[in-house]
């Protein structure tokens, strides 16, 4: 039923039994693993005095009645007193933690740690993402490279051989006939979805670029606990400030609920 | 996730309030069109079809499986169901002072039931090339190709 294209070539079976299902076979389990040594890998978060964490926590809090101001399910009663309740006690200090005595090397040290604690788990989670993907593909290139492995079931433009089958020295092959890399890279990609089936959505075994995007947010979220010993006064005081524009755009979900119902139903 | 298909919203306390919240539940919307663009793939590729029939194809059974989550979930009125965006919400704002619920804009909604995504697309051409090539692929021994010179092979 195939297609009698120009050029018909006729593969040794052996391509298929030793390359094309190992490949598969290798990335998606290699896959499984990297998902369950992030899962072991996530270290539990260290434990904390009740001060240090109260302090932290005010912090959240107003950030968490800001972010759902502006659809906020809280009538505005509530949200005004949660809201200046809030206010008064950043700007008074009311949660912040007692300093120690010796501030100088009683705070430098432990946010050290903290923080390279902090980028190392960063780093290591990168690894495991990137260096199971770079050893595959050396792997591939050393081991499968210089024959031909499928023939793609559509036509491509002859551009696509220098991506597809750059080890295959034929200038006058097809460029539907790809090597083992080209693969490899489909594998990459089509295996996320694949993954997600299998692991659940919230997995760590999707591609690098997804996990760079999710790294990114994780880095700009780590000075907030991390070195640098953050001065919580004054990030106390800039909160406040933002309460106080966050005031400005609250809007209440019920508001004119009356009206959105009657039109729903057509009145 | 799919950009057109339904949304999980960004903050918590948005999730039933928002104006996009989607009464169908946007992880099982996501691994529905997953599931059917690895299946449509498969398929294709055991059954050899190729080239533009195949993309054909996919497009085809994606708007099968929206038309049946249309007809039993939403009993077809897409738009109700699924965010249209900002300018088809201002419009559905301005009329709603006329009339009742606006059968608006469906065309974003029936995309992103069908779940053309980057992810889905490059799963569905996984496994087209996959299947393909197992069951298509001339694999044939040696011997098979060059029955008379089997015995000279050295």
């Amino acid at each position: 039923m195939a297609i009698k294209a120009a050029q018909d070539l006729y593969l040794d079976p052996a391509i298929r039994d030793w390359v094309l299902i190992p490949i598969t076979l290798i990335m998606i389990l290699v896959g499984v693993l990297r998902h369950y040594v992030t899962l072991l890998l996530n270290s539990a978060p260290k434990k904390q005095p009740a001060a240090v964490v109260r302090e932290q926590r005010a912090l959240t809090r107003s950030a968490l009645l800001r972010s759902t101001a502006p659809l906020s399910p809280l009538p505005p009663a509530t949200y005004r007193a949660i809201s200046s309740d809030l206010s008064e006690g950043l700007i008074a200090g009311k949660w912040l933690k007692p300093q120690a005595t010796s501030e100088e090397e009683g705070e430098k040290n432990p946010f050290e740690a903290a923080g390279m604690e902090g980028a190392m788990d960063g780093m290591k989670k990168q690894a495991v993402m990137m260096i199971p993907n770079m050893v595959i593909m050396q792997y591939i290139s050393v081991f499968f490279s210089g024959f031909i492995l499928i023939r793609l079931p559509f036509p491509l433009t002859a551009g696509f051989k220098s991506l597809l089958s750059k080890d295959i020295i034929m200038p006058d092959l097809d460029a539907q006939w790809v090597s083992a890399l080209s693969w490899y890279f489909l594998n990459l990609f089509g295996l996320n979805g694949v993954f997600k089936l299998i692991l659940g959505s919230e997995n760590a075994a999707v591609d690098m670029q997804s996990m760079q995007n999710m790294s990114l947010s994780a880095a700009s979220a780590m000075p907030a606990s991390g070195p640098g010993a953050p001065d919580y006064a004054k990030l106390y005081r800039a909160e406040a400030e933002n309460l106080a524009l966050a005031e400005g755009v609250y809007k209440w979900v019920g508001e004119g609920v009356e009206d959105r119902v009657l039109a729903r139903y057509g009145r | 996730m799919n950009p057109n298909g339904p949304q999980l919203p960004g903050t918590a306390s948005a999730s039933h309030f928002s104006p996009s919240y989607s009464p169908l539940y946007p992880p099982a919307v996501a691994h529905n069109t997953r599931l059917s663009a690895c299946f449509t793939g498969l398929v294709i590729g055991i059954l050899g079809i190729t080239n533009w029939r195949g993309f054909a194809f996919y497009a085809l059974t994606s708007l099968g499986s929206a038309y049946l989550v249309s007809a039993l979930k939403c009993g077809f009125n897409v738009s109700k169901y699924i965010d249209q965006g900002p300018k088809a919400a201002a419009e559905a704002e301005a009329q709603a002072g006329g009339k009742g619920a606006v059968a608006g804009v469906g065309w974003k909604g029936w995309l992103g039931l069908m779940g053309v995504g980057q992810e889905n697309v490059l799963g569905f051409l996984l496994f087209w090339i996959g299947g393909y090539a197992l069951i298509h692929g001339e694999y044939l021994p040696w011997d098979a190709v060059c029955g008379e010179w089997a015995g000279v092979r050295g």
